[in-house]
């Protein structure tokens, strides 16, 4: 089984630790994540990445910044911009990015 | 020319969690449909029962304008903006989550289900303050005739959220007519039955039925039984 590699990025704290705790729950993905943005390049330099997920508090010109920092390190990664902050939604935008669908986590 | 999508009450997806019993009308959580994403700005309408004494906990969201709307019974509300409200059939409850914001929502009562819809709209704005309103509806203006109960406009009737979007209800009695124009020309409507019959369009309609319209400037809408009541959702159809 392929892992995905997902890299969360937002501003709010606690709901960037929920979200990676959530794709954790699929066996198919591997969660990391961070609000520091200057600790992207070091995450891209210790790990691969599949998807880039941005949480909330990101401008445009931030998340743009983040894909181009991410691009540097990796090719092919899928963007997928969170809305809700929580696990509603969070299957159907996966699913939608890699083109899969995911098992129900438990 | 018109175009349109209809959503049987049966065709949506369910969930039982034992003490919450969910229809999703789009892909929510488990539910996975790639052809039932979403209409336009309106991602989630979700049709929630929850047991007495039973509730979803503390939980965020962020960057999602959240509208709540009680079908049956009490629902008690408790947010990290220190809002503590219970809301009743009647009530409209709106949340703009934006940069994020905790809430826990629970049956008031132990011992009686309390039912409600629960919309979630894209917003136009990303990272906005968070924000709560709720408001009572006067149920004198809705019989027989569309009440506005959600628009973009803080001064305008009912609650207002970060998007061009509009909520009117209906209360109907058999054979009564009405006709809704469209706000803007490039939005679409979302009409989900919520009790009764209705005829819109050429469709016919059922209890929890949806039916989805764009590309047209207004519709004429026809209660096909007594006591019959819809909610149409007026918003953007490009996000």
């Amino acid at each position: 089984m392929k892992i995905h590699n997902v890299l969360v990025v937002g501003k709010n704290e606690a709901i960037v630790a929920l979200l990676i705790k959530l794709v954790n729950k699929y066996p198919e993905l591997f969660a990391l994540g961070t609000c520091e943005l200057e600790e992207i390049p070091t995450i891209c330099q210790i790990s691969p990445v599949d998807v880039l997920l941005f949480s909330s508090g990101l401008c445009l010109a931030e998340e743009k910044d983040i894909s181009q920092k991410v691009a540097q390190f990796h090719s092919n990664v899928k963007t997928v911009e969170h809305f809700g902050g929580g696990s509603g939604l969070l299957r159907t935008e996966l699913n939608q990015a890699l083109g899969l669908i995911l098992a129900c986590p438990e | 020319m018109t175009k349109s999508i209809l959503h049987k009450a049966d065709s949506r997806g369910q969930a039982n969690h034992g003490w919450l019993v969910s229809s999703h009308t789009f892909s929510f959580a488990n539910y996975y449909d790639p052809s039932r994403i979403h209409f336009g700005a309106l991602r989630v309408l979700n049709d929630d029962m929850v047991k007495g004494g039973m509730g979803f906990g503390q939980h965020p969201h962020d960057n999602m304008e959240i509208i709540s709307i009680p079908l049956e019974g009490d629902l008690e509300h408790k947010d990290s903006m220190g809002n503590v409200a219970v809301i009743r059939q009647g009530d409209i409850q709106v949340m703009s989550a934006g940069t994020g914001i905790y809430h826990s929502e629970y049956n008031h009562h132990k011992d009686e289900a309390v039912k409600f819809l629960q919309i979630w709209v894209f917003p136009n704005k990303k990272n906005v303050t968070p924000r709560y309103d709720q408001i009572t509806l006067q149920n004198k203006d809705s019989l027989n005739q569309l009440q506005q109960i959600l628009s973009p406009n803080p001064e305008d009737e009912g609650v207002w959220i970060h998007q061009d979007a509009w909520f009117h209800l209906g209360h109907f009695e058999k054979g009564k007519t009405s006709h809704y124009q469209l706000k803007k020309p490039d939005n679409g409507v979302y009409a989900f039955v919520l009790e009764g019959d209705f005829q819109i369009n050429g469709y016919d309609l059922n209890r929890r039925d949806g039916l989805g319209l764009w590309d047209l400037e207004g519709f004429d809408l026809k209660a096909q039984s007594e006591n019959s009541k819809i909610l149409l959702m007026e918003v953007p159809m490009h996000i």
